[in-house]
């Protein structure tokens, strides 16, 4: 077979939003999972131990976790099509348990599978064009981007190119795939942070530079786990093309010098941490200009081969669009709240993106039943151009809906309990598996996250508390990002027990990221319920004109939210 | 499900658990050195000593090779885990009351 | 141990020295780096030499003896430590050295592919290595996605293996 060969036909209707794959990456996949096939075997018959296994089997998304193995798919750039989306429910159905766990970094978990099973479930996956590459391991993650790219008005340029050249790029690097830990990629086209830039190993916006050409500002060294760090800038005027050097040259002095002997001291934060942000970029400038540029240059037509296999929206001018949009939201106040709640403006003026809440009362958050899943591709088919996002929050993006068109949609949505009004409230919780599943978890999130969206459950009390994040963790690693969030809360195990801490005054994103300050003692399931429930109460107390819980808090200071949950008990 | 700790003053005991190599499903070591899929099913050690001597002669056997995360848990001779963690292990996610080995 | 290169054992005609040094070289002897270094005046020595560079040194200390050196082994302490895979990249495309890069410590089959891309051409693996697993390796992968020391044919991100 001559891999060279495929020629792609521009006429042929392409996914849009996301590369799709041409026979030299089906042959590609083959091959990767042919060889996981023969590491199964080897691990089988003994020539390999749990120990040598256990690196390859994370590198293809396999954990185990405390019932089970969980396989990990990645969902690069955070795009699928409706034929990816059904491929996932297929998967739910027949191989796990009718359901899968969308997490933090643009990848879906299944809880139930079988080690037995995962080349088959692996050989489905590559048939709709997913994998789950890298989703695991010590090595360069799933390249996560900008649940609204494409979309939103300030794009400088569609990172999800970059991502799709990053996710290519570092897909079975010969150099890096044992690094001293995780790394995980995020990118955005824009310079409005939406992505939590500074909390990635490496975190990248668009910015334009004086002659207006755009060039990426370059995070580097953020992350949460045990140590929380916010991020620095090493660079912030690399020109595109020269993103692939830049990025070897970081990681390599990483590689390099990153701790080998501590796993709390191993991530790239602490290393910059300890050099200091000047040094590492010294070393990295150093490396760089050592490099042959011009064997990593994106060159035109390296972006053009790549670019030619995106699918491109055919966005139409629909007349009255919007005045119809306007129409249906003043007949049905509850389409109203919806999108409210849950849109985001288009740069078409005849388009909107939707926010799909999967954080609906009563449910685990992130969750997202076979059902759901076939009915919101068929759904985005007919509404969204065939494309689906997966946002860092757990929740889904229909990117391209005509405005006269949004009333149906929700109808339909609401028919498949996907219309939950709650987008960026109280309720719209970000939460981990925990310790139902996680080996990894000290104590419990699902249920502390369901208790607190029922205590809130009532949609006008969550419009009055306004715009406000909760993240829950079951351990120190932070999945849930509890440390950024207005109010966190982590999962502590005393002598087998569950007991949790809060942390309040966390913010995500670049111009006001905050690592939020731990409030006081641990305290049991009851309790911490007990304790968000006073500390609402106290913000809906306190709270001036307009303002959202994290500005009363930075306000008051912590002291008088101290105050209310411990002086009483 | 039960997982809120009680205060127990009843005996304790060791059992041993594990999870398959090929399917990742929890296992108890029985008397008759089968492994269950049930708790209940699990040989009790009195003591913790005794437990971990037998992890040493099961790694040597063939059965080994097909266990991954093989360790002994204490347990109430109800057997009921002392820790949240080994009582979800024996009894499924409380998100999924259906999931419990029992109803499997 | 044996020695592997393009997939098959080879004879392996190299002494590793790393205590310290005898009074006459062996005909091939590797130098640990810290014998290498404490050579007064290496221009006396005229004959093949080796070194074995430890994993958490900078590859710019072997500069002044490159000339000298005919085959440069690096260190994998296990397999998950892949600082050499690094340091292997340097050593070809910064110090330009075109001998003899071998791997040694721990090894997987299943890096095979990964070891030759950043440049080494010999690996020592254990006696009782099932070789064909190394075989298989050598060639698992038909692609690749990025620069490599092999210079592959590529047509914009891909390579041909």
């Amino acid at each position: 077979m001559n891999h060279f060969s495929h020629i792609s036909d521009s006429n042929t209707s392409k996914a849009i939003g996301r590369y799709n794959y041409n026979d030299v990456d089906f042959e590609f996949l083959t091959e990767r999972i042919n060889q996981f096939r023969s590491q199964i075997k080897r691990r089988l018959n003994g020539e390999l131990t749990e120990d040598e296994f256990k690196p390859f089997r994370l590198m293809n998304g396999v954990y185990l976790q405390l019932n089970s193995y969980m396989l990990r798919v990645a969902i690069p750039y955070g795009t699928l099509s409706s034929k990816m989306l059904r491929g996932l429910a297929y998967i739910a159905r027949y191989y796990d348990r009718g359901y899968g766990h969308f997490t933090t970094r643009q990848n879906i978990q299944f809880h139930w599978t079988k080690l037995e099973e995962v080349p088959d479930i692996l050989t489905y996956l590559a048939s709709v064009e997913l994998h789950t590459i890298q989703t695991s391991g010590n090595c360069i993650r799933n390249i996560t981007s900008d649940e609204f790219a494409g979309v939103a008005q300030d794009e400088i340029l569609d990172p999800r190119i970059y991502a799709e050249i990053m996710r290519q790029w570092s897909t079975l690097h010969p150099e890096f795939s044992f690094l001293p830990r995780k790394f995980k990629i995020a990118i955005s086209g824009s310079s409005n942070d939406r992505i939590a830039v500074c909390f990635y190993d490496i975190g990248i916006l668009t910015c334009l530079n004086k002659q207006n050409k755009p060039v990426f500002e370059i995070w580097v060294g953020g992350g949460l786990g045990r140590i929380p760090i916010k991020g620095k800038i090493i660079r912030n005027d690399l020109p595109p093309e020269h993103l692939l050097a830049y990025l070897e040259a970081i990681i390599r002095v990483y590689n390099l010098h990153g701790s080998r002997n501590n796993l709390y001291k191993s991530r790239i934060k602490i290393l910059i941490e300890n050099l200091g942000i000047d040094n590492y970029r010294e070393q990295v400038e150093k490396e760089f200009q050592a490099m042959d540029l011009d064997q990593y240059r994106l060159s035109n037509d390296i972006m053009t081969s790549i670019q030619e296999n995106f699918g491109q929206p055919n966005l139409v001018d629909v007349p009255n669009a919007s005045e119809t949009l306007k129409k249906h939201r003043q007949e049905n106040q509850a389409f109203n709240q919806w999108v409210n709640h849950n849109s985001y403006p288009h740069f078409h003026k005849d388009y909107i993106a939707t926010i799909i809440s999967l954080k609906n009362i009563g449910e685990t958050p992130g969750d997202m039943t076979a059902d759901q899943m076939d009915a919101l591709a068929d759904l985005a088919e007919e509404y969204s151009l065939g494309e689906i996002r997966v946002t860092h929050l757990q929740n889904l993006v229909l990117g391209h809906v005509r405005k006269d068109q949004l009333y149906v949609l929700w109808q339909a949505l609401q028919k498949h309990h996907l219309a939950v009004p709650n987008q960026g409230l109280i309720t719209d919780i970000v939460c981990c598996p925990g310790l139902d599943y996680c080996a990894l978890a000290n104590a419990r999130s699902i249920s502390i996250a369901k208790k607190i969206m029922s205590l809130f459950q009532d949609i006008h009390l969550q419009e009055k508390i306004g715009p406000l994040n909760i993240g829950v963790d079951g351990c120190i690693n932070s999945c849930a990002h509890h440390h950024i969030m207005n109010i966190g809360v982590l999962g502590v195990n005393k002598k087998g027990e569950e007991f949790y801490q809060i942390k309040l005054g966390g913010f995500s994103y670049k111009n006001n990221a905050t690592i939020g300050s731990i409030l006081g003692a641990a305290l049991t399931m009851e309790e911490v319920i007990e304790a968000i429930r006073k500390l609402i109460n106290f913000y809906l107390e306190q709270r001036q004109k307009n303002e959202y819980f994290i500005d009363t808090f930075n306000r008051l200071g912590i002291n008088p939210f101290k105050e209310i949950v411990y002086a009483s008990a | 499900m039960v997982v809120q700790n009680k205060q127990a003053n009843q005996s304790e005991y060791y059992v041993l658990t594990a999870n398959r190599l090929l399917d990742g499903r929890v296992v108890w070591f029985t008397s008759q050195e089968y492994w269950g899929i049930m708790i209940e099913e699990a040989h009790l050690f009195s003591n913790k000593e005794e437990a971990e001597q037998k992890i040493q002669q099961i790694i040597q056997t063939d059965s080994a090779r097909f266990l991954i995360d093989l360790h002994c848990t204490e347990i109430r001779n109800t057997f009921l885990p002392t820790t949240t963690r080994e009582k979800i292990r024996a009894f499924g996610p409380s998100n999924h009351p259906e999931f419990n080995p029992r109803s499997i | 141990m044996l020695l592997l290169k393009d997939g098959e054992v080879i004879d392996n005609p190299w002494v590793t020295i790393e205590d310290h040094l005898p009074t006459s070289l062996p005909e091939y002897p590797i130098l640990s780096y810290s014998l290498l270094s404490t050579l007064d005046d290496n221009d006396k020595i005229n004959q093949p030499l080796g070194v074995l560079f430890p994993c958490d040194l900078d590859i710019e200390l072997l500069n002044p003896f490159l000339k000298k050196l005919s085959l440069i082994a690096l260190i994998f302490p296990t397999f998950k430590d892949g600082r050499a895979f690094s340091q292997a990249r340097q050593i070809r495309e910064h110090l330009k050295f075109t001998g003899e890069l071998r791997a040694t410590g721990q090894v997987l089959p299943d890096q095979y592919q990964f070891l030759t891309r950043v440049g080494f051409t010999t690996i020592m693996i254990p006696e009782i290595t099932n070789i064909e697993n190394w075989k298989e390796n050598h060639h698992h992968f038909t692609i690749g996605f990025q620069n490599s020391i092999l210079k592959e044919a590529r047509h914009g991100l891909v390579r041909k293996l």
